[in-house]
């Protein structure tokens, strides 16, 4: 960042190799919609670009970028609230074969697969990404920055804004919820006993 | 809640996150292992981790990519441009002082060698007349400054200012036994310039502006005298150092006034150009005539052996050389003055024979006494009023008149003059007289050498023509106008030579 600070694009562009994706990421599963998820990724790129000069060595680049694109995200969540859109969790109506189903459900069976027919792996992706969406913001992107950026507790709550306590809060809040979630989804149990045990080796 | 839960549960969220340091994961995990409730929470931490840790990674749209590059290497630019700007701007700033610079030291140097402007002239005439001179010259010297300094083109007289006096003006920087051939008529040429040029004296050493296409053969006379001396700084001087110079000369010659030596060597000279010029080519020698008629006064006037007119001979005079003695204040005034038709006093020859009537017309001028003429012995045993009487003497001499050459010759002579190119003005209308000018043509032609001297401070070489002027054209208005300027000046010089009798001879003869 200090080279491009200094005038060298090259430097930018291995910026943009190195960070574009997982930032995408991050804004993808925060906003949960892939085309406004790339416009905050350009805009976010662009702040940085356009911001190049305020940034100081004292804090880490990707601090930086993921306080950028968490705030684009935030601003773009607040635009959303104001549009007239349903809830997930609002029944659906007027699609055949949609009757008491949730649109979550739709969402998360666009495949055409309940989450009890599919096959494990392919029904548990669309669920994993419903049980994110489902978080709070807060305690989305907390979750997102820790388990997918890998970001640590006190750097997100630099990202954030508020303390590493605030943080870890936060962070347990969101496992509980996606715990419960899943477990509400029947994704539970020995499921999340075998993963636990894959990753506990 | 338990505070105590509550960081024992942030304890194992650290520790699920390898967060924790070494010493403090390994006490946690001896405690999980203890402890029931804790394994259980550690549990359920990693369930949760482990169902979203295969959540693959999706792939950044390129869309944009490039763009964003192009944008961010635009931003490079804009980036580096202040800092080359920068650098640029003090580039510039350094090399526009270092051009002023240039600039200011040129322009200095040019303002001390140029030439004066008309309005220096004119403060250096009135300063000049204020020490030495009194008032004696003022009125003369103050009308040809302020003519020149009411040139319509100032900048382009000052510009051609160092040409006009080379060819009239003398180097000073002479040897004393080569200068001293010339001392006797500057003695009494100058007058009042022993006083007026004091303090010019350390500006002796200063040569004037070289004049090699009017460089006329070694001589005796004033100007070939002292354009033999080295023109080391010659270029660098203009038309005020030529005429400091010019002053210095007088000054410093004078020393040498009383030099037998010089006497000898005067007449040697005078033998040796008369010889030359009879050999030289008379087209050439036309053109040094003009050169002589600006330096010949004095040799006119020292063929009269000093006996009237304030110049004395250093040039073609037999035994000129000896000082002349304090001049008289009325030279030409007191010659009688033939009174003849301006037509019949044309001297000047057809272009043909162009040296002889300028000969005639400047015999008494210093010019060679081997050039032919036609009434040699009247013109060299006069002076002053020779030269007055002699274009009517010899009216049935007089050249055929090249009508188209004065005009042309007067047209050019109105320019310069417009300019303030005052020895350009001097030569065209001394061309004009050789070309047989008559009538107003005449008339003009001769004030316009009696003014260009008068300006060039030659105010022997303008007596000539001024006293021509007044006598062949007493009813114009010019004639009327240097007639007064005369009167005022003899007048002025009558007062002061009564103030102070015992410097009456060096201050009383001045211009006339």
């Amino acid at each position: 960042m200090l080279a491009f600070k200094s005038g060298d694009a090259r430097a930018f562009a291995t910026l943009v190799a190195r960070h574009r994706q997982p930032v995408f990421n991050f804004i993808l599963r925060y906003v949960g919609h892939r085309q406004r998820a790339e416009d905050l990724l350009q805009e976010t790129w662009l702040k940085v670009v356009r911001s190049s000069s305020e940034w100081e060595p004292k804090a880490r680049f990707t601090t930086w970028v993921y306080t950028i694109a968490r705030n684009l995200c935030v601003d773009s969540a607040r635009k959303e609230a104001f549009r007239a859109t349903d809830s997930l969790d609002a029944p659906a109506s007027g699609d055949e074969g949609a009757e008491g189903r949730s649109k979550g459900e739709l969402v998360a069976d666009e495949s055409g697969q309940t989450p009890d027919r599919a096959a494990h792996n392919v029904r548990l992706r669309p669920l994993l990404e419903r049980a994110i969406a489902s978080l709070p913001p807060e305690q989305r992107e907390v979750f997102l920055l820790r388990e997918y950026q890998g970001i640590g507790f006190k750097e997100i709550a630099e990202v954030t804004g508020v303390n590493e306590n605030t943080v870890k809060s936060r962070m347990r809040y969101a496992l509980e919820g996606l715990r419960k979630k899943l477990a509400e989804w029947g994704v539970d149990g020995e499921a999340m006993a075998e993963a636990s045990r894959t990753v506990m080796g | 809640m338990n505070p105590g839960v509550h960081q024992n549960e942030d304890t194992l969220l650290d520790f699920a996150y390898g967060e924790l340091p070494a010493h403090e994961a390994a006490a946690v995990d001896a405690h999980v292992r203890t402890c029931a409730k804790c394994s259980q929470a550690l549990a359920q931490i990693r369930g949760v981790r482990s169902m979203f840790a295969p959540l693959p990674m999706e792939a950044a749209p390129e869309a944009g990519l490039e763009s964003l590059l192009a944008y961010a290497e635009q931003h490079a630019r804009r980036t580096k441009a202040p800092a080359q700007a920068g650098w640029r701007r003090w580039l510039f700033v350094f090399s526009s002082a270092a051009a002023l610079l240039v600039v200011g030291v040129v322009a200095t140097r040019a303002m001390e060698e140029a030439p004066q402007t008309p309005a220096d002239v004119f403060a250096r005439n009135q300063k000049e007349a204020e020490r030495g001179l009194g008032s004696a010259q003022l009125p003369g010297l103050a009308q040809d400054a302020e003519k020149a300094a009411n040139a319509p083109t100032p900048v382009a007289a000052a510009a051609e200012a160092p040409q006009a006096p080379a060819p009239v003006m003398a180097a000073p920087s002479r040897p004393a036994a080569t200068a001293d051939v010339d001392e006797g008529g500057l003695e009494g040429k100058r007058g009042g310039g022993e006083t007026r040029n004091k303090d010019t004296g350390s500006q002796n050493q200063k040569a004037p502006p070289p004049a090699p296409k009017l460089a006329k053969p070694s001589g005796p006379s004033l100007g070939d005298s002292l354009r033999d001396e080295p023109r080391q700084s010659e270029s660098k001087r203009g038309l005020n150092s030529t005429w400091n110079e010019d002053s210095n000369s007088v000054g410093g010659l004078k020393q040498d006034f009383s030099n037998a030596a010089g006497a000898r060597r005067q007449e040697s000279a005078d033998k040796k150009v008369e010889a030359q010029a009879a050999r030289e080519p008379t087209k050439e020698r036309s053109r040094e005539r003009l050169d002589d008629l600006s330096d010949g006064t004095s040799a006119r006037q020292s063929a009269t052996g000093g006996t009237a007119t304030p110049p004395s001979s250093f040039g073609l005079g037999t035994g000129s050389s000896a000082p002349s003695p304090p001049p008289q204040v009325e030279p030409v005034a007191a010659a009688p003055r033939p009174v003849s038709p301006p037509v019949q006093q044309a001297p000047a020859p057809p272009p043909a024979d162009a040296p002889a009537p300028l000969k005639k017309m400047t015999s008494g001028y210093g010019l060679p006494s081997s050039a032919p003429r036609s009434a040699p012995s009247s013109v060299e045993a006069d002076d002053a009023e020779t030269v007055a009487s002699a274009p009517a003497g010899r009216a049935e001499q007089r050249p055929v008149r090249d009508v188209e050459s004065v005009k042309q010759a007067l047209t050019k002579a109105r320019e310069l003059g417009s300019v303030g190119d005052r020895k350009g003005e001097v030569e065209a209308a001394l061309l004009a007289l050789s070309a047989g000018a008559t009538g107003y043509e005449r008339a003009e032609a001769l004030k316009r050498a009696c003014d260009g001297y008068e300006a060039l401070r030659l105010f022997d070489r303008a007596e000539s023509f001024c006293g021509l002027l007044v006598s062949e054209f007493p009813a114009t208005a010019a004639g009327q106008e240097v007639a007064r300027r005369r009167a005022a000046v003899r007048k002025a010089a009558e007062e002061k030579a009564k103030a102070r009798p015992a410097e009456a001879p060096a201050s009383v003869s001045p211009a006339y």
